[in-house]
């Protein structure tokens, strides 16, 4: 789905202008990081995009179509978005039937319910658990729930709040995998994040937002150049960025086998 | 001043509907008092309007005069004092603050679930199937906060043994507690008075 | 005697078959600071509890073996009594506010009030700990008004007015940003040169690499790592317990394979450590012998 945000503006009622004149052009099949400071707009940003918020001034555009002129709910086909925290969303008594909640208020025929509940059940461990109550679980585990209703929403945008925080390296590596599945199939994926060795390691363009306005878009590396954009918005350059910058590598590495071929590369009279 | 006329702004308008109703129409209506453009004001009434006024003033204006003069801070304060039970005084206190944030949590999951396709609005029937998905997530995640703020409280010595102090200081002189043990004697009498009369 | 000390200690949860805590012993000393890895649900959060005697009087549950604060066991105290002795700080920062309290200034000072401490001595502490916080300026703030950052602060605050000598944390960074979470080990060790012993669940392991003096590894209940944070966080147990090494030693391990790295030198945990290795096996590669 390409998602285009033409000159958005947003100020909640009675208040603050959450957002200024925000644009931005996310190709279908993007992966695009959304950064900011609590408070930049970010969350007010994407609920836009799902119809959850109206602009106040400008448009968004999903497939060329205004998304002003579509109900929240037939935007929900469009765009799945994950909230940060599961618990504000689990409402059903096994984990089969909380996974297929959104499917199931989209009207899909059951037969295709079935093979989406099963495929997201599988790409976050949770096939085992598809009869029992998602209460029963921790933290972590009904937010890999949460996180697989909305992949099972098989829509063609998902946008993902916060998805590492409280998950363990292994629970990263599950929702990793499965950003990797949704590229292969073409979906546009947004995810508002903080976690910059994530970052640095799984998606190439970053959108960062200051007070309703956009910053930067464009290239994870120029992003950890920027340091006072980095520290304005709560961030840390990722753990392979620090030590680069620390042994005076001639550019930005992203992993660590980019870092050890850089530090290869760079002449011994350059390091630090 | 506020209280007065927070006080008048509930009654005025009630005095002013109840006292025509009963007066005209009051079902035991009798003994008449006048007539006026067609229309008779009755006694039973009339007693029976200025009766149930009288009884909501009672209710009303004491009720008024507290949320207005008593900061909650020193209401948990004085319940924590006065009351042998810690947990009596949490329990009476406590939501007065979280009411503003579980308000934004109501906010929070309609969205998350209209997210999810979920449609509210539409028929009586339909919005009461819809009201499941909103309930539980507030009701279980209100539970998960219970059972951490819990665990908060008593590591903050909550249910200590030792006698508790208080920040704040209450005032309370010697008139103001005269008062209440004189206020409470007259509410006894009185209704000792009611039943035996 | 160790400070802080447990004995074989295994814990069920109520009804659970699957022991959260399994034969676990250790003993922690006056001003250790020492982090706690492993899994989700590898019991990390439950040794927290169990620190602070929320298990087993809160959790009620079954628990064999002991824990020891000081020489007393827990099981003896009431939660109250260890609160003295042993600060807990939850995951969840708005989750620890009392709700009862309308100022920052009077949230830190409901320990106080709970502990019996006199009115002027009170004041005089919860002054100095929101000193030490860097909360002055929220003193008459609504807790609720804070960010989840600063929440998780005054959660630390409202533990240290008491002043314990350990602080047990489960988890405090989870849901604070990188700079957040920074400050919080940055405060942590302030504390520990204090002479306070810290006890911190993470999964943050290179912020741990870097402040923590021991790792405790858990894996589904069991203790099995218990060593320095450069030897723990570079063994090759820790990919078998579904953590990875950090960054750090991904680098130090493929530059050691490329021959950069200082064959006697053993891989490193933190930046700092990876910084000199590189540096000096650089140096050696580029002027062997």
């Amino acid at each position: 789905m390409h998602i285009q945000v033409d000159h958005l503006s947003f100020a909640y009622p009675g208040s603050i202008h959450a957002l200024q004149e925000v644009s931005c052009d996310i190709r279908s099949g993007e992966r695009v990081a959304l950064t900011g400071h609590n408070g930049s707009g970010k969350s007010t940003l994407v609920k836009h995009l799902n119809g959850l918020l109206r602009p106040s001034a400008g448009t968004v555009w999903l497939d060329g179509k205004d998304s002003a002129t579509a109900e929240v709910g037939q935007l929900a086909a469009q765009v799945a978005l994950l909230f940060q925290n599961p618990d504000d969303q689990i409402c059903k008594r096994t984990v089969w039937d909380e996974v297929a909640f959104g499917p199931r208020n989209l009207g899909y025929p059951e037969a295709r319910i079935q093979s989406l509940v099963e495929k997201a059940l599988t790409l976050f461990e949770l096939a085992s658990f598809k009869k029992k109550n998602p209460h029963d679980f921790g933290y972590s585990e009904r937010k890999r729930i949460a996180m697989a209703s909305i992949v099972a929403m098989d829509t063609p945008a998902l946008v993902f709040d916060e998805p590492t925080a409280g998950l363990d390296y292994h629970e990263i590596t599950l929702f990793i995998n499965t950003l990797a599945e949704l590229q292969g199939e073409g979906k546009t994926v947004i995810v508002i994040t903080h976690d910059m060795d994530f970052v640095a390691e799984n998606i190439s363009r970053v959108i960062s937002l200051t007070e309703g306005r956009k910053m930067f878009d464009g290239n994870v590396r120029e992003l950890f150049n920027w340091s006072e954009l980095m520290t304005g918005c709560g961030l840390l350059q990722p753990q392979v960025v620090q030590l680069g910058n620390a042994c005076g590598l001639g550019s930005v590495a992203l992993t660590p086998g980019e870092c050890v071929d850089e530090l290869e590369r760079t002449p011994e009279r350059k390091l630090i | 001043m506020g209280t007065w006329r927070a006080f008048w702004r509930i009654l005025l308008p009630l005095l002013l509907f109840m006292i025509p109703i009963h007066a005209f129409l009051y079902p035991d209506n009798q003994t008449v008092l006048l007539h006026c453009y067609g229309l008779t004001i009755y006694r039973e009434g009339l007693l029976y309007a200025l009766n149930t006024l009288l009884q909501l003033a009672a209710v009303l204006a004491p009720s008024l005069l507290f949320v207005f003069t008593t900061h909650p801070a020193d209401l948990i304060t004085a319940i924590s004092h006065s009351a042998q039970s810690p947990t009596l005084a949490y329990v009476l206190g406590s939501p007065l603050l979280m009411m503003s944030a579980m308000r934004e949590r109501v906010a929070t999951i309609q969205a998350a679930q209209r997210a999810r396709g979920l449609k509210t609005g539409g028929t009586v029937i339909h919005r009461f199937f819809s009201l499941a998905p909103l309930v539980v997530p507030l009701v279980v995640g209100a539970l998960v906060e219970i059972e951490q703020r819990a665990i908060a409280l008593e590591v903050r010595g909550f249910k200590a043994a030792t006698p508790k102090t208080s920040l704040r200081k209450l005032a309370d002189p010697t008139w103001q507690r005269v008062s209440r043990w004189l206020m409470g004697a007259v509410a006894a009498a009185l209704v000792l008075f009611r039943l035996f009369r | 005697m160790a400070q802080l000390e447990t004995d074989a200690l295994t814990y069920h949860y109520p009804g659970s078959r699957q022991p959260s805590l399994a034969e676990v012993s250790v003993r922690i000393s006056p001003g250790e600071f020492v982090a706690v890895i492993g899994a989700n649900n590898s019991g990390k959060s439950t040794l927290c509890y169990a620190l602070a005697g929320v298990v087993p009087h809160l959790y009620q549950g079954k628990m064999e073996g002991r824990v020891l604060i000081d020489g007393t066991d827990t099981g003896e105290s009431t939660v109250a009594e260890i609160a003295r002795q042993v600060g807990l700080v939850l995951q969840v920062p708005s989750s620890q506010m009392s709700g009862v309290r309308y100022t920052v200034f009077e949230e830190v000072a409901f320990g106080l009030e709970n502990q019996g401490v006199a009115r002027k001595e009170m004041t005089r502490r919860v002054e100095k700990v929101l000193a030490v916080m860097g909360l002055e300026k929220y003193a008459a703030c609504s807790p609720y008004h804070l960010s989840g950052g600063e929440q998780q602060r005054l959660a630390l605050a409202t533990v240290l007015a008491v002043d314990p000598a350990i602080l047990v944390l489960d988890e405090p960074t989870t849901f604070l940003d990188p700079q957040g979470a920074r400050l919080t080990f940055d405060i942590l060790r302030r504390l520990q040169l204090q002479g306070k012993t810290v006890v911190i669940a993470e999964q943050k392991l290179d912020l741990i690499a870097e402040y923590a003096d021991r790792v405790l590894a858990f894996d589904r209940g069991r203790l099995v790592l218990d060593g320095p944070p450069q030897e723990v966080l570079t063994s090759p147990l820790i990919k078998s317990i579904k953590l990875d090494w950090t960054r750090y030693t991904q680098v130090a391990e493929l530059a050691r394979l490329k021959g950069c790295w200082p064959m006697e030198r053993p891989l490193a945990a933190s930046l700092s450590e990876t910084i000199d290795g590189l540096l000096q096996g650089r140096k050696v590669h580029a002027h062997p012998g």
